[in-house]
């Protein structure tokens, strides 16, 4: 037979291929070298799923009672993050952000925040109002090692590091895309809050980051300010109004 | 292969064990399929949850289709759509090689190539191309993956055969 199809091949390898034809397949297979290594790939991807996506991922797949499209956007909020266009896209720190540049989807170093209020978990949007003693939450993936560092600049001038939460300096990023650990409850400070994630590939510390912020703050530029003056290989950065409840 | 109802196995399973035993039966393959497409365990895994829920939200329409194909064309033109918005960005592409050839199918046969050449297909040639070219399908199957004539499909390849000729000739891919 000519090479089976790559279809035909991880379906053969997801065990989905009916008898005759996975023979068909199989035999093909044990004679030719290119296609045994495309099944050894098909096979290890489909190990990877069963093995550690799907654990990991199957609760965040769970769909709300209808009418789904208003209930759906909370409860699928980690999944649709990846479904959706409203995934900061990662850039680089010498552009200069478009809207389609903040709303490019997936791909390469990528940076969420999510915010819970009451039982309600939904992707945050640059712009969008939050409230006081709302959480938020950071997802930040990346295919190579790099540090990140999430800083904050609040209506007040106050700069905070909010990951690692109140550190000295950037913490390793994995391989893969996770959520980091912790969540910040925001305080009452009114007005804009602006969120910068920083990527570089060696470790920086917050200090000079910060000394950044403030001036941000002092010249009353946070709205304006999209990107830090750092040696990062990529930033992102979200803003977001505060009222108090 | 089966038809998606028979996957799942009744109209009375709530939304979430439908969506759940989706994922469960099909995911495997279409991780393996975005991984394939996309060179990216990350990305993958993003284009495969995306891909469920896309099934999901159009279950109601495809209670007689043939699931996998149906859910493997929802998942290939995701991924390909996601192989083009890369093309915005200018670090994918820094090693980028030169080619002179103009032979669509040795050009495709690399799969880093060919992704930078499908990139700057039109979208409608994007899936053929790499169904084709990439992953071996015949003309039948490619029509029945993407749910168009065969005719249409050695059309769209006669097309194909210019767009990329053309690019791949300018030196620009």
């Amino acid at each position: 037979m000519t090479h089976p199809s790559s279809l035909a091949i991880d379906t053969l390898a997801a065990n989905r291929m009916s008898a005759p034809e996975a023979s068909a397949v199989r035999a093909h297979i044990d004679t030719c070298e290119r296609c045994r290594a495309d099944f050894a790939e098909a096979n290890a991807a489909v190990s990877t799923f069963t093995r550690e996506v799907f654990p990991r991922t199957r609760d965040r797949l769970t769909v709300p009672a209808r009418p789904w499209w208003r209930s759906l956007l909370p409860v699928l909020a980690p999944v649709l993050a990846a479904a959706m266009v409203l995934v900061w896209f990662v850039r680089r720190p010498e552009s200069v952000p478009t809207h389609e540049d903040v709303i490019r989807t997936k791909g390469g170093l990528t940076f969420r925040v999510f915010a819970r209020r009451d039982h309600t978990v939904h992707l945050v949007q640059d712009g969008e109002a939050l409230a006081a003693g709302d959480q938020i939450r950071f997802v930040a993936g990346g295919t190579s090692k790099r540090y990140i560092l999430v800083v904050s600049i609040d209506g007040r001038g106050t700069a905070s590091v909010y990951y690692p939460y109140g550190g000295s300096g950037s913490a390793l990023l994995g391989d893969g895309t996770s959520e980091l650990p912790g969540s910040i409850v925001l305080d009452t400070a009114p007005g804009a809050e602006r969120l910068f994630a920083v990527f570089t590939p060696e470790p920086i510390a917050a200090g000079p980051v910060l000394e950044q912020l403030r001036a941000i703050a002092s010249k009353n530029a946070i709205r304006d300010t999209r990107s830090l003056d750092v040696p990062a290989s990529a930033q992102a950065t979200l803003v977001f109004d505060k009222a108090t409840p | 292969m089966m038809p998606i109802r028979d996957a799942i196995s009744g109209e009375s399973m709530p939304d979430e064990t439908r969506l759940s035993a989706l994922y469960r039966e099909f995911g495997p393959v279409i991780y393996a399929r975005c991984r394939r497409l996309l060179r990216d365990p990350a990305a993958a895994e993003d284009a495969t949850q995306e891909t469920f829920i896309r099934v999901h939200r159009h279950l109601a329409k495809a209670e007689e289709r043939d699931a996998l194909t149906w859910i493997f064309r929802i998942a290939t033109n995701l991924c390909l759509n996601e192989i083009r918005n890369r093309k915005q960005r200018p670090e994918l592409w820094d090693v980028l090689p030169d080619t002179a050839s103009a032979d669509i199918g040795a050009a495709l046969a690399d799969r880093d190539q060919a992704a930078r050449i499908i990139a700057r297909l039109p979208e409608k040639l994007a899936a053929i191309a790499w169904l084709y070219h990439v992953d071996g399908l015949d003309q039948a199957e490619v029509a029945r993956v993407l749910d168009i004539s065969r005719r249409t499909v050695v059309t769209r390849l006669g097309e194909l055969e210019e767009a990329a000729r053309r690019a791949l000739t300018r030196g620009n891919v």
